[in-house]
């Protein structure tokens, strides 16, 4: 794949575990859409949304609405930066392009992969396919998107500062 | 142009619009009217909408949802009445992050189609500056079924 992709080091277990649990618990998305988290790797997530017939779109074939795969896609890919970078952190989307391949079928799950291909000290740069969890493994969706690392928030990550590393001089 | 925002405007035939796509129904998006006249789209802020419970900032998925949802609503209010139409594509770009507070949309159709219609859709919050900006494309008509 990408020659900058990142690497394994800074993957730790531990903090990955850290992160499932803190996802699960505590994000309000993840109690309200039952976003489900599957798998999180070195630069990699995987995460499910059971079928609802809450977020349909279409009455008629009863396929799950665009925006909520949107949802499950950035979510995931906000997670597969925090995995890529091995820490969490406060972190914005900039931009998410989203082309919908085809409608979904009524009743089946929506399994997002998504993988960081580069990270750079201030950006991650993120793509990811939507597959419907059917007889066969169906691609719906496919995402690219870019996030902001380090924005706002508490702080997640301690960064050294100059005064720090020079004595405070 | 008057003729469909009257259709839009009508109580009745929005509340039908918004309930056509049950997932706008679940953000529980309202059509509304600003002092221009024009179509405005209502997103009320819920707790179920924020996505990062540290700074209080909506999900981005959400936003993204709500321009598409908008863009549909906008399209079946004005050009197809009959039938949903079809996002093949959406790209969106997120200007600052959204607040924990109501969200306003505003659809522009940059160019309406026998088969594509391109839209733009602005989303913004209290004091005016957009946080989100998204361009969508949608089939219409014989393109929308096939």
């Amino acid at each position: 794949m990408s020659d900058k992709s990142p690497s394994s080091p800074v993957f730790d277990p531990e903090q990955m575990k850290a992160m499932h649990k803190m996802f699960m618990e505590n994000h309000p998305g993840f109690l309200e859409y039952q976003f489900e988290v599957v798998d999180i790797g070195a630069g990699k997530a995987s995460m499910r949304l059971p079928y609802n017939e809450k977020f349909v779109g279409d009455k008629a074939t009863g396929s799950i609405h665009g925006g909520i795969i949107t949802l499950l896609m950035d979510t995931a890919g906000g997670l597969c930066s925090m995995a890529a970078i091995g820490k969490m952190t406060a972190l914005a989307t900039l931009d998410l392009r989203m082309d919908y391949l085809r409608p979904t079928t009524q009743g089946l799950d929506i399994l997002a992969e998504v993988e960081c291909y580069h990270l750079s000290n201030t950006a991650s740069f993120v793509r990811g396919i939507a597959y419907e969890e059917g007889e066969q493994k169906a691609a719906v969706a496919h995402m690219a998107a870019a996030f902001m690392l380090n924005t706002k928030g508490p702080k997640l990550m301690k960064k050294p500062r100059f005064s720090d590393v020079d004595g405070g001089k | 142009m008057t003729k469909y925002f009257d259709f839009l405007l009508d109580e009745k035939n929005a509340k039908d619009i918004v309930g056509s796509i049950p997932f706008a129904e679940y953000l529980d998006i309202q059509i509304q009217q600003n002092i221009n006249g024009e179509i405005i789209f209502f997103l009320p802020f819920a707790e179920k909408n924020i996505g990062n419970p540290a700074i209080r900032a909506l999900h981005g998925g959400i936003m993204a949802s709500f321009a598409e949802c908008a863009a549909s609503l906008m399209i079946i209010g004005t050009v197809a009445h009959d039938h949903l139409p079809k996002c093949v594509n959406q790209t969106t770009e997120y200007l600052s992050s959204s607040k924990a507070v109501d969200t306003f949309a505003k659809v522009k159709m940059n160019r309406v189609g026998r088969r594509v219609i391109h839209c733009a859709t602005t989303c913004w919050q209290e004091e005016g500056k957009p946080v989100v900006i998204s361009h969508a494309r949608f089939l219409v008509g014989d393109a929308a079924e096939a």
